[in-house]
Parts: C-alpha cells; structure tokens; sequence
C-alpha cells in the first residue's frame, strides 16, 4: 500500500464513520418492537455498529503501513485528470439544477451540456466542436422525441 | 421442459429475436469498448424495461449479460486492456499472442472457449435450477437469514483488495437500504425528516449511481489512458479442430469451474476467470509460459468467465439470491415489474424463469455468431475517443433515473452514489459487496426478525438447527480463511 493509498483509505474510513454516526443518531430514538421481539431499530443500529468497527480497522490498518514507511505511489502510464472530472461533475450539477428549477427545457440543456462537456474532454479541440454540437442537438432532441412521443414519459 | 421449448420457439418470433439479437449485440459492444461495462449497459437499460413485459424485459437483459462478458475480450487482446474486468487473466496471454501476429487465432480460441463455457453453463442452468428451488422452498426463515449472511460474507472474502474492505462495502450497502418505512412494523426510519426518503432510497437510482456515474468519473480521470493498439487479421477466428481437441480438458475444467465460481452466491466472473487460469497454469505442463501467450490461458479465462453467466442466474432463480454484481440488475428488473425472485418464482411465474433460460442459450449462439462476424469491426469501435462516450452516458443516466420515476429527487440520489461509488473504487473498497448488501441487507433483516417472531424472540435456533449452523460455519470459515493463508505464507 502507498503513501496515497493509505491517506484514502484514512478518508473513506472517516467518511464511513460519519455516515454510520449519522444512522446511530437517527435510529436511537426508534421505539422497540410492539408485536414482535425487536423493533425497526437494532439490526440497522448493529451494522452500523459494524461499519464504525470495520472502518477503524481500515483506518488503523493503513495508519499502521503509513508508519511502517509506505512507498510512495508507483507512477501513472498516463497523466490522471481529476480536475477535468470535478469540472464535468459540476457541470452535470448545474445540468440537473437548471432543469430542476425549470430555468430551461431538457433539449437545449442537454445540448449545451453534451457540447461543453464533450469539447472539454477532448481538449478543446476545435475540429472537435462541430461534431459535439450535431451529436448534442442528435441526442437533446432525439431523446426528447423519444421519451415524450414513443415512451411517453416525464422528462426533466 | 415443454414450458422451456415454448420459451425457445417464442424467441424466435420477430419482436424477442430482436430484443435478443439487439441485446447481445449492445452487450458485445459496450463490453468491447474499455471503460463501459455490462453492469453500465443494464443498469442504464432498466428504466426502459419499465415499459416493456417482463419477459421480454428480463429476454434483452439476459442477452446484454451474455455478450457483455465476451465482448471485453477483444479489448482484452487486441489493445491489452479488458474491456470489462471479467477479462483481465485474457490480457496476459492474449495480448502477447496477438503481438507475434496471431490476434485472428486468440480471438478465435476467446470466442470457440466463451460459447463451450457459456453452453456448459447452460446445462447446468436447465437441469440444477429447480431441484435446488425446491430446496430452497423449505427453508426457514433463519436458514435464508444465514444463506444471506454467508454471501455478504462470501462476495466481501473473495473481493479485490481487503477482507477488511469488502466487509465495510458490504455493510456501508446494508445500511443503505434501512432508510424508509419499516417494512415489518410500517414505523419510519433513518429518513433523516426528509419526506422524500420515506419510500427508502430506490434500487435503481442507487445502482446507476454507483456503476455508471461512478465508473464515468474515473474514467474521467483516466481519459488520458490508451492501449497499446495492435493490427488484427481475421486469419484463425474459427477455432482449428486441433484446438478444440487439445484444448478439450481445459475447456470441460474451466467451464465447471466457471459454473460453480457463478452459482455461489455474489461472486461472479471475475473471480471465474482468475481461479480457473489459476488452475490451468497449475496443471500445465509448461506453467512459465502462462502470461507469454499461452492459448491455454486464454481458454480457461474465456471459458470460466462466461461459464458464470449461467451459473450466476441458478442461486438468483431458485434462491433469490444474485449470483454476480450483474444478477442484482437483473433482480432489480424483476422487483421493478413486480416479481419477487426466489424458489416460488418456478411455481408463480415459470414463464419469467423459462425465458431467463431460452434467452441464455439463444444469446450464446447469437454471440458466437456475432463476435465472429464482426470482430473486425470491433477492433475499430473500440478505438471511439471515451471523449465523446462518457457525456452521453452521464445524460443517458439522468434521462433513465429520472423516467423511472419522475421525480428529481432520484437524481441526486443518483449524483450522491455516484460519487461514493467513484470515491469507494478509489479508495480499492469493491462495488460488489457494497451493492449486493444493499438489494440483499432488507431480505435479511426480515427474514431475521420472522424467524425472531417465530420463535418468540429466542435466536439459539441459528446454531442449533443444522442448516443456518452450517450456513454460519461456513461464513466463520471464509471469515477466518485469509487469515489462515497470510499466517501460512508468512511461516513459509
């Protein structure tokens, strides 16, 4: 396990644990079973009991090999872009929210969306942008046709 | 049987051979194209089963499952990255052969190893599959509650990277799938006083969530990531008669092994793959040139992990208990149209049960024929820039999250999971246990607490009556099995 690793694994035993706190806080209040032995409570209670427990253990397993001098992280055959990910995360954010307070309609939200976030992914190439924009407008206004007039559905 | 025929000949009217045919060819095509998967593709397809009958629902979903398992081979070979990780042991001996210019012969001897497993698998799938319902129809409810238990404990003991790891994915899952109303006692819980959690989180968007946003922010992060990409002659695509009678031992091992890996519960063919390569390395008598392009490794792989498909779908038919990550899915189809999958499924609604069976044969020859004949072609699909695949599958998982429903809600449910799930893959804690603690932690705790009932609150049952003894012995035993082996490799 590497020195990157180890904090993950650090983090995510964190988060488990707060998780977990949140299901003990919530659950401590459930009444005990009325017309049967236990209630709505104890087997939620017990595993989340058991998540805080496994989650120490990570977290002490990988504190343990952090001490013991963890290697550094091998490196990547490829340059890893986590930056462009919270960009494409964030736009499918303000994507979901556009239409969930009705700023726009599903088509032209999804073909802005699929134009942006495919020229981004492909770095901004510019013979890239027109073939973005025909498989946006194929997809926003293809979809929509299809879920309103052959499935008949809701859409955003 | 009679009821099975009926099914086969209705898969060959026009509208489920279409399906059939539609399903295994998306399934060789998402496999095919590294970064998608199988879970990806049906995950992504279940909201539009919402419209269609369940047997025909659960005819696409099958054949998708069948040639998403081959599809990734060609990636696997060819560009030395699995398309999905079913294919992963196909990558070291593949590749290599497909270096020293016979990428015709291991795709050849991938596809003729894929429809052997995929086929023995099915026999065991038509013959095993009620017997063991019938079985299953008698258990108690402590003897499903540590059924339960050993599998959660069974897919997290078998799971990439810790024991420690797939044992918290599987209970963080389970925790999951406690928000809602109680269903013994209709008392409401964990809903944090958002009305919206009332209904529990729904499997659907939870399930997207992880499997197709998730695993599309780590490719995100990974677009930069390119295969070695290799030239490709058709030359030895049909498995040589010489092949088929060398290879004939290895295929029969690695298909059983595949069968079984698939019946035990949660565990699919990943691990298929890597135990019966495992083995066919051990038995070989040349075990060095396993990983230099051995055709032998090539088969075990292909062989055990289609193998699974089949053996996957028995513990989900008789049982009601997913047999892989991919069987959740299918789970989730059938709870999405009403049917509960377990043994009265044979009795209640055999016709689902027969056309899961047809649909799994049918689709192992549709892909045979599919694979070999476009082969060539996928060697160029897969090459598509992920640039373009990904924005589109992220808006496909909002359409089909929120179609399900209508509600936005679900969609940041979806959002939230998916970025657990790419934040839980980062940290190596596996999606497997995580998801299959989800679907199966409810039926657990009910089954739990009617036997509780029953009992009038005495749980000495569980390791006095022989089955849920056994159950749980066998849980201590895959519990204290890693550490058995890490203490008698550090001895040696």
């Amino acid at each position: 396990m590497d020195r990157v690793q180890a904090r993950w694994d650090l983090g995510m035993g964190l988060v488990a644990i707060v998780i977990a706190a949140a299901f003990l806080w919530d659950g401590w209040s459930l009444p005990p079973g009325a017309f049967e032995p236990i209630g709505a409570g104890p087997v939620p209670r017990a595993v989340a009991w058991m998540v805080i427990a496994l989650a120490l253990a990570m977290m002490g397993e990988a504190g343990w090999r952090r001490t013991q001098g963890a290697p550094q992280a091998a490196a990547l055959a490829y340059q890893p872009r986590p930056v462009v990910a919270l960009i494409v995360m964030a736009g499918t954010i303000i994507y979901v929210a556009t239409m969930a307070l009705g700023w726009i309609g599903f088509a032209p939200a999804t073909v802005v969306y699929l134009t942006a976030m495919i020229w981004l992914l492909a770095d901004f190439r510019r013979n890239v942008l027109p073939v973005a924009l025909v498989i946006a407008l194929i997809m926003g206004y293809g979809l929509r046709y299809l879920f309103t007039r052959v499935l008949i559905t809701d859409l955003p | 049987m009679p009821d099975l025929a009926a099914a086969l000949l209705h898969l060959f009217t026009p509208w489920p051979f279409f399906l059939m045919t539609l399903g295994t060819a998306l399934g060789i095509v998402v496999g095919a194209i590294p970064g998608l998967t199988g879970s990806m593709l049906i995950a992504l397809t279940l909201p539009i089963t919402y419209y269609m009958a369940p047997i025909d629902a659960m005819n696409l979903l099958v054949s998708m499952y069948t040639g998403s398992i081959t599809g990734g081979l060609v990636s696997a070979t060819l560009l030395r990255m699995p398309g999905t990780p079913a294919n992963v042991m196909t990558t070291f001996d593949g590749y290599p052969m497909a270096k020293r210019g016979e990428a015709g012969r291991a795709l050849g001897l991938g596809i003729g190893a894929s429809t052997f497993g995929a086929l023995f698998a099915w026999v065991a799938l038509a013959t095993i599959t009620e017997p063991l319902s019938r079985i299953a129809n008698r258990f108690g409810p402590f003897d499903y509650f540590t059924l339960v238990v050993m599998a959660l404990v069974l897919i997290a003991s078998v799971s990439q990277g810790s024991l420690i790891k797939g044992l918290l994915a599987g209970a963080l899952g389970a925790l999951f799938s406690f928000p809602g109303a109680d269903a013994n006692s209709g008392e409401m819980r964990f809903t944090f006083d958002w009305w919206q959690l009332q209904g529990g989180l729904d499997t659907l968007p939870v399930l997207v969530g992880v499997f197709a946003v998730g695993t599309c922010i780590g490719d995100i992060v990974a677009i930069r990531e390119r295969g070695v990409s290799l030239g490709f002659s058709k030359q030895g695509i049909l498995m040589r008669w010489r092949d088929w009678r060398e290879q004939k031992w290895n295929l029969l091992r690695s298909s059983l092994i595949g069968t079984w890996i698939g019946i035990l519960p949660g565990i699919g063919a990943n691990v298929g793959s890597v135990v019966a390569y495992t083995v066919a390395k051990n038995v070989d008598k040349d075990p060095d040139s396993f990983g230099t392009g051995n055709p032998s490794g090539i088969v075990a792989s292909e062989a055990a992990n289609n193998a699974t498909v089949g053996g996957a779908l028995i513990p989900l038919i008789a049982m009601g208990i997913p047999g892989s990550v991919i069987d959740v899915f299918l789970m989730g189809a059938l709870l999405i149209h009403g049917i509960q999958p377990g043994p009265l499924l044979f009795q209640t609604k055999p016709e689902i049960v027969n056309t899961i069976i047809a649909a799994c044969l049918v689709s192992s020859l549709a892909m045979w024929v599919m694979m070999t004949a476009s082969v060539g072609w996928l060697s160029r699909l897969m090459q598509v820039p992920k640039a373009y695949v990904l924005p589109i599958v992220l808006v496909f998982c909002v359409v089909g999250v929120f179609a399900s429903n209508s509600r936005m809600f679900e969609v940041w449910v979806m959002l939230a999971f998916g970025l657990l799930g790419f934040v839980l893959e980062r940290a190596r804690i596996p999606l497997g246990p995580f998801v299959i603690g989800f679907i199966l932690a409810p039926l657990a705790e009910s089954k739990f607490r009617s036997g509780m009932m029953m009992t009038a609150g005495d749980w000495t049952p569980i390791f006095t009556q022989p089955l849920p003894l056994a159950f749980l012995l066998a849980s201590v035993g895959l519990l204290a099995w890693p550490l058995i082996a890490s203490w008698r490799a550090r001895r040696r």
